[in-house]
Protein backbone atom coordinates (compact mmCIF):
# COMPACT_ATOMS: atom_id res chain seq x y z
CA UNK A 1 0.00 0.00 0.00
CA UNK A 2 2.80 2.36 1.01
CA UNK A 3 4.79 1.31 -2.03
CA UNK A 4 1.86 2.05 -4.19
CA UNK A 5 1.38 5.35 -2.47
CA UNK A 6 5.08 6.24 -2.89
CA UNK A 7 4.94 5.31 -6.56
CA UNK A 8 1.96 7.51 -6.87
CA UNK A 9 3.79 10.47 -5.30
CA UNK A 10 6.81 9.87 -7.56
CA UNK A 11 4.49 9.67 -10.54
CA UNK A 12 2.84 12.90 -9.48
CA UNK A 13 6.24 14.55 -9.21
CA UNK A 14 7.17 13.38 -12.69
CA UNK A 15 3.82 14.59 -13.95
CA UNK A 16 4.38 17.87 -12.12
CA UNK A 17 7.83 18.14 -13.68
CA UNK A 18 6.44 17.52 -17.16
CA UNK A 19 3.71 20.11 -16.55
CA UNK A 20 6.34 22.62 -15.39
CA UNK A 21 8.49 21.88 -18.45
CA UNK A 22 5.48 22.09 -20.74
CA UNK A 23 4.38 25.34 -19.09
CA UNK A 24 7.74 26.93 -19.95
CA UNK A 25 8.40 25.32 -23.32
CA UNK A 26 4.86 25.55 -24.73
CA UNK A 27 4.64 29.34 -24.84
CA UNK A 28 8.34 29.53 -25.80
CA UNK A 29 7.74 27.34 -28.82
CA UNK A 30 4.68 29.37 -29.72
CA UNK A 31 6.70 32.60 -29.55
CA UNK A 32 9.54 31.08 -31.55
CA UNK A 33 7.08 29.81 -34.11
CA UNK A 34 5.53 33.27 -34.32
CA UNK A 35 8.97 34.74 -35.02
CA UNK A 36 8.95 36.88 -31.86
CA UNK A 37 12.55 35.95 -31.03
CA UNK A 38 13.70 35.82 -34.64
CA UNK A 39 16.82 37.86 -35.18
CA UNK A 40 16.35 40.68 -37.63
CA UNK A 41 18.76 40.22 -40.51
CA UNK A 42 21.60 42.69 -40.82
CA UNK A 43 21.04 45.01 -43.76
CA UNK A 44 23.06 43.62 -46.58
CA UNK A 45 23.61 44.65 -50.18
CA UNK A 46 23.63 41.48 -52.26
CA UNK A 47 25.42 42.89 -55.23
CA UNK A 48 25.95 45.91 -57.44
CA UNK A 49 26.16 45.49 -61.18
CA UNK A 50 26.39 47.55 -64.30
CA UNK A 51 23.30 48.04 -66.43
CA UNK A 52 24.08 49.27 -69.91
CA UNK A 53 26.60 52.07 -70.10
CA UNK A 54 25.10 54.69 -67.81
CA UNK A 55 23.40 52.79 -64.99
CA UNK A 56 24.14 50.50 -62.08
CA UNK A 57 21.68 48.32 -60.19
CA UNK A 58 21.90 47.65 -56.46
CA UNK A 59 20.23 44.46 -55.22
CA UNK A 60 19.19 43.73 -51.62
CA UNK A 61 16.55 42.01 -49.50
CA UNK A 62 14.37 43.74 -46.94
CA UNK A 63 12.58 42.47 -43.84
CA UNK A 64 8.96 43.19 -43.07
CA UNK A 65 8.07 46.21 -40.96
CA UNK A 66 11.48 47.91 -41.25
CA UNK A 67 12.33 51.11 -43.06
CA UNK A 68 15.41 51.02 -45.29
CA UNK A 69 17.47 53.81 -46.79
CA UNK A 70 19.95 53.15 -49.56
CA UNK A 71 22.61 55.80 -49.09
CA UNK A 72 25.58 56.84 -51.18
CA UNK A 73 28.80 58.74 -50.84
CA UNK A 74 31.01 59.83 -53.73
CA UNK A 75 34.21 60.44 -51.78
CA UNK A 76 35.26 58.80 -48.56
CA UNK A 77 36.92 61.37 -46.32
CA UNK A 78 40.60 60.54 -45.83
CA UNK A 79 41.38 58.83 -42.53
CA UNK A 80 37.81 57.84 -41.77
CA UNK A 81 35.67 54.93 -42.78
CA UNK A 82 32.92 57.32 -43.75
CA UNK A 83 30.56 55.83 -41.23
CA UNK A 84 30.19 58.93 -39.13
CA UNK A 85 31.20 61.63 -41.53
CA UNK A 86 27.57 62.73 -42.01
CA UNK A 87 28.11 63.12 -45.73
CA UNK A 88 25.97 60.17 -46.77
CA UNK A 89 22.95 61.03 -48.90
CA UNK A 90 19.79 59.05 -49.39
CA UNK A 91 19.39 57.58 -52.84
CA UNK A 92 16.06 55.92 -52.03
CA UNK A 93 14.08 55.47 -48.83
CA UNK A 94 11.94 52.35 -48.67
CA UNK A 95 9.01 52.61 -46.25
CA UNK A 96 8.18 49.65 -44.04
CA UNK A 97 5.96 47.07 -45.68
CA UNK A 98 4.21 44.15 -43.97
CA UNK A 99 6.17 41.59 -46.00
CA UNK A 100 9.75 40.71 -46.91
CA UNK A 101 10.82 41.86 -50.32
CA UNK A 102 13.70 42.05 -52.74
CA UNK A 103 14.65 45.40 -54.24
CA UNK A 104 16.58 46.30 -57.33
CA UNK A 105 17.34 49.99 -57.34
CA UNK A 106 18.86 51.88 -60.22
CA UNK A 107 21.44 54.64 -60.02
CA UNK A 108 23.16 56.75 -62.66
CA UNK A 109 26.87 56.31 -63.29
CA UNK A 110 27.81 59.91 -62.81
CA UNK A 111 31.17 59.37 -61.13
CA UNK A 112 34.12 57.04 -61.47
CA UNK A 113 33.29 55.57 -58.10
CA UNK A 114 30.47 55.69 -55.58
CA UNK A 115 30.04 54.00 -52.20
CA UNK A 116 26.70 52.55 -51.06
CA UNK A 117 25.39 51.50 -47.69
CA UNK A 118 22.05 50.32 -46.40
CA UNK A 119 20.60 51.94 -43.31
CA UNK A 120 17.68 50.31 -41.49
CA UNK A 121 15.30 51.29 -38.71
CA UNK A 122 14.27 49.96 -36.30
CA UNK B 1 -74.95 37.33 -31.69
CA UNK B 2 -75.99 37.88 -35.28
CA UNK B 3 -73.99 41.07 -35.33
CA UNK B 4 -70.95 39.15 -34.05
CA UNK B 5 -71.36 36.53 -36.76
CA UNK B 6 -71.71 39.25 -39.36
CA UNK B 7 -68.46 40.95 -38.32
CA UNK B 8 -66.65 37.63 -38.01
CA UNK B 9 -67.76 36.74 -41.53
CA UNK B 10 -66.76 40.17 -42.82
CA UNK B 11 -63.30 39.89 -41.23
CA UNK B 12 -62.86 36.42 -42.72
CA UNK B 13 -63.80 37.73 -46.16
CA UNK B 14 -61.41 40.66 -45.80
CA UNK B 15 -58.67 38.35 -44.62
CA UNK B 16 -59.24 35.97 -47.52
CA UNK B 17 -59.32 38.78 -50.01
CA UNK B 18 -56.18 40.07 -48.36
CA UNK B 19 -54.46 36.73 -48.88
CA UNK B 20 -55.56 36.65 -52.50
CA UNK B 21 -54.24 40.20 -53.02
CA UNK B 22 -51.03 39.30 -51.21
CA UNK B 23 -50.40 36.58 -53.74
CA UNK B 24 -51.42 38.89 -56.58
CA UNK B 25 -48.91 41.40 -55.35
CA UNK B 26 -46.18 38.79 -54.96
CA UNK B 27 -47.07 37.32 -58.33
CA UNK B 28 -46.86 40.70 -60.04
CA UNK B 29 -43.66 41.55 -58.18
CA UNK B 30 -41.87 39.04 -60.37
CA UNK B 31 -43.13 40.92 -63.41
CA UNK B 32 -42.11 44.25 -61.90
CA UNK B 33 -38.55 43.02 -61.70
CA UNK B 34 -38.68 42.46 -65.43
CA UNK B 35 -37.59 38.87 -65.01
CA UNK B 36 -40.21 37.03 -66.95
CA UNK B 37 -42.37 39.39 -68.90
CA UNK B 38 -42.10 40.58 -72.47
CA UNK B 39 -41.11 44.06 -73.62
CA UNK B 40 -38.58 46.72 -72.76
CA UNK B 41 -37.13 47.24 -69.30
CA UNK B 42 -34.49 49.54 -67.95
CA UNK B 43 -32.46 49.15 -64.78
CA UNK B 44 -30.06 51.33 -62.88
CA UNK B 45 -27.90 49.56 -60.30
CA UNK B 46 -25.22 50.99 -58.09
CA UNK B 47 -22.55 49.12 -56.17
CA UNK B 48 -20.18 50.81 -53.74
CA UNK B 49 -17.21 48.94 -52.27
CA UNK B 50 -14.79 50.29 -49.71
CA UNK B 51 -11.36 48.68 -50.03
CA UNK B 52 -9.75 50.03 -46.89
CA UNK B 53 -8.32 47.02 -45.14
CA UNK B 54 -4.84 45.82 -46.14
CA UNK B 55 -4.21 42.11 -45.79
CA UNK B 56 -1.11 40.05 -46.36
CA UNK B 57 -1.80 36.40 -47.17
CA UNK B 58 -5.21 36.66 -45.49
CA UNK B 59 -4.02 38.36 -42.30
CA UNK B 60 -4.92 41.96 -41.58
CA UNK B 61 -1.89 44.24 -41.30
CA UNK B 62 -1.44 47.85 -40.32
CA UNK B 63 -2.59 50.35 -42.92
CA UNK B 64 -0.40 52.96 -44.56
CA UNK B 65 -3.49 54.92 -45.54
CA UNK B 66 -3.96 53.42 -49.01
CA UNK B 67 -7.58 52.83 -49.97
CA UNK B 68 -10.03 52.56 -52.85
CA UNK B 69 -13.64 53.70 -52.71
CA UNK B 70 -15.15 52.11 -55.78
CA UNK B 71 -18.50 53.12 -57.23
CA UNK B 72 -19.94 51.43 -60.29
CA UNK B 73 -23.27 52.53 -61.70
CA UNK B 74 -24.74 50.04 -64.15
CA UNK B 75 -27.18 51.30 -66.78
CA UNK B 76 -29.01 48.29 -68.15
CA UNK B 77 -31.51 48.63 -70.99
CA UNK B 78 -33.05 45.32 -71.95
CA UNK B 79 -35.67 43.69 -74.08
CA UNK B 80 -37.55 40.47 -73.49
CA UNK B 81 -38.63 38.97 -76.81
CA UNK B 82 -40.88 36.61 -74.90
CA UNK B 83 -41.28 35.37 -71.37
CA UNK B 84 -38.53 32.88 -72.04
CA UNK B 85 -35.95 34.86 -73.97
CA UNK B 86 -34.43 38.30 -73.52
CA UNK B 87 -31.27 40.34 -73.90
CA UNK B 88 -29.72 43.09 -71.78
CA UNK B 89 -26.95 45.56 -72.40
CA UNK B 90 -24.94 46.45 -69.31
CA UNK B 91 -23.15 49.80 -69.50
CA UNK B 92 -21.13 50.48 -66.34
CA UNK B 93 -19.95 53.92 -65.32
CA UNK B 94 -16.98 53.70 -62.98
CA UNK B 95 -15.83 56.20 -60.38
CA UNK B 96 -12.98 55.36 -58.03
CA UNK B 97 -11.42 57.53 -55.39
CA UNK B 98 -8.13 56.18 -54.10
CA UNK B 99 -4.75 56.57 -52.49
CA UNK B 100 -1.85 54.32 -53.42
CA UNK B 101 1.74 54.48 -52.21
CA UNK B 102 4.17 52.78 -54.52
CA UNK B 103 7.54 52.89 -56.23
CA UNK B 104 7.75 54.10 -59.78
CA UNK B 105 10.63 52.55 -61.68
CA UNK B 106 12.43 54.06 -64.63
CA UNK B 107 15.44 53.20 -66.73
CA UNK B 108 17.02 56.57 -66.25
CA UNK B 109 17.40 56.83 -62.49
CA UNK B 110 16.48 55.58 -59.05
CA UNK B 111 12.84 54.59 -58.44
CA UNK B 112 10.68 57.26 -56.90
CA UNK B 113 8.35 56.48 -54.04
CA UNK B 114 5.15 58.40 -54.54
CA UNK B 115 1.85 58.68 -52.74
CA UNK B 116 -0.90 59.26 -55.28
CA UNK B 117 -4.31 60.45 -54.12
CA UNK B 118 -6.63 60.80 -57.06
CA UNK B 119 -9.78 59.62 -58.78
CA UNK B 120 -10.29 57.38 -61.77
CA UNK B 121 -13.53 57.49 -63.68
CA UNK B 122 -15.09 56.68 -67.02
CA UNK B 123 -16.98 54.13 -68.98
CA UNK B 124 -16.33 50.56 -67.93
CA UNK B 125 -16.54 47.40 -69.99
CA UNK B 126 -20.00 47.04 -71.55
CA UNK B 127 -21.57 43.60 -71.75
CA UNK B 128 -24.35 42.05 -73.81
CA UNK B 129 -26.12 39.26 -71.98
CA UNK B 130 -28.79 36.88 -73.18
CA UNK B 131 -31.34 35.15 -70.95
CA UNK B 132 -33.14 31.90 -71.59
CA UNK B 133 -35.74 30.58 -69.15
CA UNK B 134 -35.31 26.82 -69.06
CA UNK B 135 -37.90 26.33 -66.32
CA UNK B 136 -40.86 28.62 -65.79
CA UNK B 137 -43.61 27.31 -63.54
CA UNK B 138 -45.71 30.09 -62.09
CA UNK B 139 -48.94 29.88 -60.20
CA UNK B 140 -50.61 32.26 -57.81
CA UNK B 141 -49.34 30.53 -54.68
CA UNK B 142 -45.99 29.24 -55.83
CA UNK B 143 -43.52 29.46 -58.63
CA UNK B 144 -40.07 28.57 -59.79
CA UNK B 145 -38.08 30.15 -62.61
CA UNK B 146 -34.64 29.04 -63.74
CA UNK B 147 -32.75 31.21 -66.22
CA UNK B 148 -29.56 30.51 -68.10
CA UNK B 149 -27.42 33.54 -68.82
CA UNK B 150 -24.62 33.90 -71.33
CA UNK B 151 -22.91 36.93 -72.73
CA UNK B 152 -19.85 38.78 -73.86
CA UNK B 153 -18.04 41.61 -72.14
CA UNK B 154 -16.41 44.08 -74.52
CA UNK B 155 -13.16 46.01 -73.93
CA UNK B 156 -14.85 49.41 -73.95
CA UNK B 157 -13.32 50.77 -70.75
CA UNK B 158 -10.17 52.82 -70.46
CA UNK B 159 -7.04 50.75 -69.76
CA UNK B 160 -4.31 53.36 -69.20
CA UNK B 161 -3.75 52.03 -65.67
CA UNK B 162 -3.21 48.48 -66.90
CA UNK B 163 -0.84 49.62 -69.62
CA UNK B 164 1.18 51.55 -67.05
CA UNK B 165 1.32 48.55 -64.71
CA UNK B 166 2.53 46.29 -67.51
CA UNK B 167 5.13 48.91 -68.48
CA UNK B 168 6.40 48.95 -64.88
CA UNK B 169 6.71 45.15 -65.04
CA UNK B 170 8.74 45.40 -68.24
CA UNK B 171 11.08 48.01 -66.70
CA UNK B 172 11.50 45.98 -63.50
CA UNK B 173 12.17 42.83 -65.52
CA UNK B 174 14.94 44.61 -67.42
CA UNK B 175 16.72 45.44 -64.16
CA UNK B 176 17.05 41.77 -63.23
CA UNK B 177 19.47 39.27 -64.70
CA UNK B 178 17.69 37.14 -67.31
CA UNK B 179 15.91 34.14 -65.82
CA UNK B 180 15.71 35.57 -62.29
CA UNK B 181 12.54 34.14 -60.72
CA UNK B 182 10.28 36.90 -59.48
CA UNK B 183 6.64 37.91 -59.37
CA UNK B 184 5.48 39.95 -62.38
CA UNK B 185 4.06 42.50 -59.94
CA UNK B 186 7.25 42.40 -57.85
CA UNK B 187 7.82 46.08 -58.56
CA UNK B 188 4.75 47.07 -56.54
CA UNK B 189 4.66 47.43 -52.76
CA UNK B 190 1.14 48.85 -52.57
CA UNK B 191 -1.97 47.00 -51.51
CA UNK B 192 -3.80 48.89 -54.25
CA UNK B 193 -2.69 47.69 -57.65
CA UNK B 194 -3.16 49.76 -60.76
CA UNK B 195 -5.25 47.13 -62.55
CA UNK B 196 -7.77 47.34 -59.70
CA UNK B 197 -8.31 51.02 -60.48
CA UNK B 198 -8.72 50.54 -64.20
CA UNK B 199 -12.27 51.15 -65.51
CA UNK B 200 -11.67 48.66 -68.33
CA UNK B 201 -9.99 45.28 -68.56
CA UNK B 202 -8.89 45.52 -72.20
CA UNK B 203 -10.17 42.01 -72.82
CA UNK B 204 -13.10 40.22 -74.41
CA UNK B 205 -14.55 38.06 -71.67
CA UNK B 206 -17.25 35.43 -71.44
CA UNK B 207 -20.05 35.67 -68.88
CA UNK B 208 -22.07 32.61 -67.90
CA UNK B 209 -24.69 32.21 -65.23
CA UNK B 210 -27.71 30.48 -63.80
CA UNK B 211 -30.41 32.16 -61.74
CA UNK B 212 -33.07 30.53 -59.62
CA UNK B 213 -36.14 32.38 -58.34
CA UNK B 214 -38.57 30.32 -56.32
CA UNK B 215 -41.42 31.22 -53.99
CA UNK B 216 -44.01 29.59 -51.84
CA UNK B 217 -46.74 31.78 -50.47
CA UNK B 218 -44.91 34.65 -48.71
CA UNK B 219 -41.55 32.89 -48.73
CA UNK B 220 -39.01 32.84 -51.48
CA UNK B 221 -35.50 31.63 -52.23
CA UNK B 222 -33.31 33.21 -54.86
CA UNK B 223 -29.86 32.11 -55.95
CA UNK B 224 -27.48 32.78 -58.79
CA UNK B 225 -24.19 31.48 -60.05
CA UNK B 226 -21.98 33.63 -62.29
CA UNK B 227 -18.74 32.70 -63.97
CA UNK B 228 -16.49 35.23 -65.71
CA UNK B 229 -14.13 33.66 -68.21
CA UNK B 230 -11.31 36.13 -68.68
CA UNK B 231 -9.01 36.47 -71.63
CA UNK B 232 -5.86 38.48 -72.17
CA UNK B 233 -5.94 42.13 -73.14
CA UNK B 234 -3.16 44.75 -73.00
CA UNK B 235 -0.74 41.94 -71.96
CA UNK B 236 -2.79 41.54 -68.78
CA UNK B 237 -5.28 38.80 -67.96
CA UNK B 238 -7.56 39.08 -64.97
CA UNK B 239 -8.13 35.78 -63.17
CA UNK B 240 -11.40 33.98 -63.82
CA UNK B 241 -14.10 34.76 -61.29
CA UNK B 242 -16.82 32.60 -59.75
CA UNK B 243 -19.64 34.18 -57.81
CA UNK B 244 -22.39 32.27 -56.01
CA UNK B 245 -25.04 34.14 -54.07
CA UNK B 246 -28.50 33.63 -52.70
CA UNK B 247 -30.64 33.01 -49.69
CA UNK B 248 -34.13 32.81 -48.29
CA UNK B 249 -36.51 35.74 -48.01
CA UNK B 250 -39.99 36.73 -47.00
CA UNK B 251 -42.56 39.24 -48.21
CA UNK B 252 -43.05 41.53 -45.21
CA UNK B 253 -45.73 43.72 -46.78
CA UNK B 254 -48.03 42.66 -49.56
CA UNK B 255 -50.48 45.20 -50.76
CA UNK B 256 -52.46 45.32 -53.97
CA UNK B 257 -50.19 48.14 -55.16
CA UNK B 258 -46.85 47.35 -53.58
CA UNK B 259 -44.73 44.72 -51.83
CA UNK B 260 -41.75 44.86 -49.50
CA UNK B 261 -39.50 41.86 -49.02
CA UNK B 262 -36.49 41.04 -46.91
CA UNK B 263 -33.86 38.50 -47.88
CA UNK B 264 -30.82 37.13 -46.10
CA UNK B 265 -28.19 36.77 -48.79
CA UNK B 266 -24.88 34.94 -48.62
CA UNK B 267 -22.22 35.55 -51.26
CA UNK B 268 -19.24 33.38 -52.13
CA UNK B 269 -16.74 34.98 -54.46
CA UNK B 270 -13.44 33.62 -55.68
CA UNK B 271 -11.02 35.22 -58.13
CA UNK B 272 -8.08 33.39 -59.62
CA UNK B 273 -4.62 34.90 -59.90
CA UNK B 274 -4.06 37.47 -62.62
CA UNK B 275 -1.46 37.05 -65.34
CA UNK B 276 0.91 39.78 -66.45
CA UNK B 277 2.80 39.18 -69.70
CA UNK B 278 1.62 35.57 -69.46
CA UNK B 279 3.05 35.05 -65.97
CA UNK B 280 0.84 34.36 -62.98
CA UNK B 281 1.10 36.83 -60.10
CA UNK B 282 0.98 35.48 -56.54
CA UNK B 283 0.07 38.96 -55.38
CA UNK B 284 -3.43 38.75 -56.84
CA UNK B 285 -6.52 36.60 -56.38
CA UNK B 286 -8.76 36.16 -53.38
CA UNK B 287 -11.69 34.22 -51.97
CA UNK B 288 -14.33 35.81 -49.79
CA UNK B 289 -17.60 35.04 -48.05
CA UNK B 290 -20.12 37.79 -47.42
CA UNK B 291 -23.43 37.90 -45.60
CA UNK B 292 -26.01 40.64 -45.58
CA UNK B 293 -29.63 41.71 -45.80
CA UNK B 294 -31.40 42.74 -48.96
CA UNK B 295 -34.62 44.69 -49.18
CA UNK B 296 -36.88 44.45 -52.21
CA UNK B 297 -39.70 46.76 -53.13
CA UNK B 298 -42.17 46.61 -56.00
CA UNK B 299 -44.80 49.12 -57.04
CA UNK B 300 -47.45 47.68 -59.31
CA UNK B 301 -46.08 45.44 -62.00
CA UNK B 302 -43.78 47.99 -63.64
CA UNK B 303 -41.44 49.27 -60.94
CA UNK B 304 -39.13 47.47 -58.57
CA UNK B 305 -36.25 48.56 -56.37
CA UNK B 306 -33.78 46.83 -54.13
CA UNK B 307 -31.02 47.68 -51.71
CA UNK B 308 -28.62 45.58 -49.72
CA UNK B 309 -25.29 45.28 -48.01
CA UNK B 310 -22.60 42.61 -47.94
CA UNK B 311 -20.41 42.30 -44.89
CA UNK B 312 -17.29 40.14 -45.25
CA UNK B 313 -17.20 37.07 -43.03
CA UNK B 314 -14.02 35.45 -44.32
CA UNK B 315 -11.46 36.81 -46.76
CA UNK B 316 -8.46 34.88 -47.95
CA UNK B 317 -6.16 36.76 -50.30
CA UNK B 318 -2.81 36.21 -51.96
CA UNK B 319 0.07 38.57 -51.30
CA UNK B 320 -0.54 42.12 -50.14
CA UNK B 321 -3.89 43.57 -51.14
CA UNK B 322 -6.52 45.95 -49.89
CA UNK B 323 -9.72 43.94 -49.46
CA UNK B 324 -13.35 45.05 -49.04
CA UNK B 325 -14.52 46.41 -45.69
CA UNK B 326 -18.11 46.28 -46.87
CA UNK B 327 -20.22 46.50 -50.01
CA UNK B 328 -23.53 48.25 -50.45
CA UNK B 329 -25.71 48.02 -53.52
CA UNK B 330 -29.05 49.21 -54.72
CA UNK B 331 -31.03 49.88 -57.85
CA UNK B 332 -34.36 50.00 -59.58
CA UNK B 333 -36.02 48.54 -62.67
CA UNK B 334 -38.69 50.09 -64.84
CA UNK B 335 -40.72 47.90 -67.17
CA UNK B 336 -42.38 49.50 -70.14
Amino acid sequence: MQFNSGQSVQSDRRAGGRAWWAAIMGPLLVLLNAGVFAWAAEPHIDHVELLGTNLVTIHFDTDANRTYALQYLDHLPAGTNGASSGAWSNLTVIPATPFNNHYVLVDNRTNQHRFYRLSVTP
Amino acid sequence: MNRRLFFAGLLTLLALSGVACDLCAIYSATDARGESSGGFHFSVAEQFISFGTPRFEGKEVSSNGDFVDSSITHLVPGYNFSERFGVSLNVPVVYRSFQRSDFRYSLTGPPVFEVQRDTESGLGDAALIGRLAVLDLREMKRGIVVNLLAGVKFPTGDTDRIRDEVEQTIIFDSLLPPGTPHDPLGHSVSGVHQHELSPGSGSWDGIFGVTLNSRWDRWFFNAQVQYYLRTEGEDFEFGDELLVSGGPGVYLITDKRYTLSLQGAAVYETMARDRVLGRKSDRTGMTAWYLGPQLGFTWGDRFSAQAGADLPLVISNNGFQNVPDYRVHGGFTLRF
